[in-house]
């Protein structure tokens, strides 16, 4: 025999009863009646829902270079600590991550074959551009700042990321909630119509990269994307010619956190796309599923630079593909206090003629 | 002629009499003696000239005992049987003083409770009670004349006084959101300025790496659960204006004290 199920309200959590009348459970502290439909599928959904997600990646085997790359040098970085491989015609004066230039030519080791790399395709004069161009995105920017001797000190390098794929399958509950107004002579009236919604599907994922050194800055290196990957090549030594390569000490196991979590704020996000029909909706339990999650090794192209101002340190990354900028500008102070009182001066002739009129 | 001159002057007679009809009470009926004779002389011709020009019962009525519980009810009662109050719907204002009880009370009726709404009866308070505090009887009619005069013309042209307009807190909230209001825009868009300097942030999401058309739903439930109906009062948009009951079952507005 099964046992007796019972089921708690979904408006206050009180225990439902059943009312012989209406043939519904019903509520004796809210007044609420649930039809055993409405409350058997509520319950199936929660159930799918509310399992723990499970992301399961597939272990990363390493691949060493097979090419001869003799013509290849380990630069070490006392300041930073970062260890980049370039070709041995490269001057090396600058560390691209910090702009020490407390950087020596080692004996290269060997290093790990990436799985495929996109190639520079912005040169250092266009990427030089593309950083001059971004100026007009900051107002507050000194004009110490533009100096192009500081610019031309950008370099190019190749930085290790963890992309990975995955198809993953999605059981979602949102709690929405439908909101009626209306009036008579002497009351307004707000009807609030409350729903379950659950929204069950896959979605698949390509290229999610992390970077995998330690010494690029990770805002820097998830900001700069997206990357057309149609572009990416299978690696040969020769696109290293001229630019610095760092290989990966960031774990591919230590970046999937941040892989799953953006799978997941996404999967919720596009599922959420299909519940616009309500005025609020709050994700209530989220399940994200999959298997043999792909982890491939890339080298993606970047330009960095660093340019010291006021004793700190300001750094820049430009996407080596698509020439889009970031990084922090510092703030010229004056120009910011300008930008205000000007404002301010506009916003107060204005309400000063608003305020009059009200006034009179 | 002589049957012509005779029409004339009954149809004058009978027109005036019609005239008259509706003010058929004294424009001031000072029973407490509070005025001099040449006081209540300028007094009345100030409120009759009023009361013809507004078609709108404006009447002065002291007494040195109260008649009554309360001033209130006292002016009300005096105003309802007394025969004031223009039209079919009575419409008129009384100040009421009592010097015994040194009280008194401003009774509105018909169109009086839309032209003397709660704001303009405060205005007139604020004006009319320091007058009476010093026994000034004759200035504080004469503040309560004018001030009906102004007020009555505020509410002919379709606009009748709104407090807001004069309460020193109302200047106080439009000045100070003309020196809020700016600032704050002028900061949340120097902000805004400024966190475009910054365009390297952790970001949230892979919307980017989702490949195109891979969504599938294969479930997609919206159950029904339960509503929730709040119900509020609506807030009164007519004249803005506080009213009771007589003992006659008319209607009125009105305020009062001590003085």
């Amino acid at each position: 025999m099964d046992a007796v199920k019972s089921y708690k309200c979904p408006c206050c959590s009180d225990a439902l009863i059943f009312n012989a009348d209406t043939q519904m459970l019903h509520c004796q502290s809210c007044g609420n009646e649930f039809p055993f439909d409405t409350l058997s599928e509520l319950d199936a959904g929660n159930e799918g829902a509310s399992k723990p997600s499970k992301y399961n990646w597939q272990r990363y085997e390493e691949r060493n270079f097979d090419a001869d790359l003799s013509d290849f040098s380990a630069f070490s970085c006392s300041s930073c600590g970062a260890e980049i491989t370039g070709d041995s015609s490269l001057g090396a004066a600058i560390c691209p991550y910090c702009g020490s230039n407390a950087i020596a030519k080692k004996q290269f080791e060997g290093s790990l074959c990436p799985d495929y790399i996109i190639p520079f395709k912005v040169d250092k004069k266009a990427a030089m551009k593309a950083f001059e161009d971004n100026f007009k995105t900051a107002p507050f920017l000194p004009d110490e700042f533009r100096d192009k001797k500081r610019i031309e000190q950008m370099q190019g390098v190749y930085v290790p990321f963890w992309m990975f794929d995955c198809s993953c399958n999605a059981q979602i509950t949102y709690d929405a909630q439908r909101t009626t107004l209306w009036s008579d002579t002497n009351y307004d009236y707000t009807k609030t119509d409350y729903f379950r919604l659950i929204r069950k599907g896959s979605v698949d994922f390509e290229n999610i990269p992390a970077d995998g050194s330690s010494k690029a800055d990770d805002a820097h290196m998830e900001s700069i994307g997206p990357y057309d990957y149609s572009e990416a090549m299978e690696f040969r030594p020769e696109y290293l010619s001229g630019y610095f390569a760092d290989r990966y000490d960031v774990s591919s196991e230590r970046c999937v956190d941040r892989a799953n979590e953006r799978v997941k704020n996404s999967t919720i996000e596009v599922f959420g796309d299909t519940t616009d029909r309500y005025s609020l909706v709050i994700p209530q339990s989220t399940c994200v599923e999959f298997s043999d999650g792909k982890i491939r090794y890339a080298l993606l192209p970047v330009w960095m630079l660093n340019i010291k101002y006021n004793g700190q340190n300001y750094h820049f990354s430009v996407n080596g593909q698509t020439g889009k900028v970031v990084g922090e500008y510092p703030v010229d102070e004056g120009k910011k206090k300008r930008y205000f009182a000007k404002l301010l001066a506009i916003g107060y002739a204005i309400s000063a003629v608003v305020a009059v009129l009200l006034l009179l | 002629m002589k049957r012509v001159l005779t029409f004339v002057l009954l149809l004058s007679l009978v027109f005036s009499t019609l005239c008259f009809a509706q003010f058929e009470n004294r424009a001031v009926s000072d029973n407490a003696e509070l005025l001099t004779s040449l006081e209540y002389r300028d007094v009345t011709r100030k409120i009759e000239a009023l009361r013809e020009k507004y078609d709108f019962d404006i009447a002065v009525y002291t007494e040195y005992e109260m008649g009554g519980v309360s001033a209130q009810s006292t002016a009300d009662d005096i105003y309802d049987y007394g025969g004031y109050g223009y039209g079919e719907e009575y419409d008129g204002i009384m100040l009421y003083i009592c010097s015994e009880e040194r009280q008194y009370h401003i009774t509105t009726c018909g169109y009086g409770i839309y032209a003397f709404n709660d704001n303009g009866l405060e205005y007139l308070d604020m004006n009319i009670k320091p007058h009476l505090k010093n026994d000034d009887y004759y200035s504080a009619i004469t503040e309560y004349v004018q001030l009906c005069d102004e007020l009555l013309e505020m509410a002919k042209n379709g606009s009748p006084y709104n407090q807001k307009h004069r309460k020193v807190s109302h200047y106080i909230v439009i000045i100070g959101l003309a020196l809020v209001i700016p600032f704050i825009v002028a900061k949340s868009k120097t902000n805004k300025k400024l966190k475009a300097m910054k365009t390297a942030v952790i970001q949230k999401y892979a919307d980017n790496c989702m490949k195109d058309g891979s969504m599938r739903l294969d479930v997609s439930r919206d159950l029904f659960l339960y509503s929730n109906v709040v119900k509020t009062p609506r807030a009164k948009s007519g004249s803005g204006s506080t009213t009771h009951t007589s003992s006659s079952g008319r209607t009125h507005g009105g305020r009062g004290g001590s003085f």
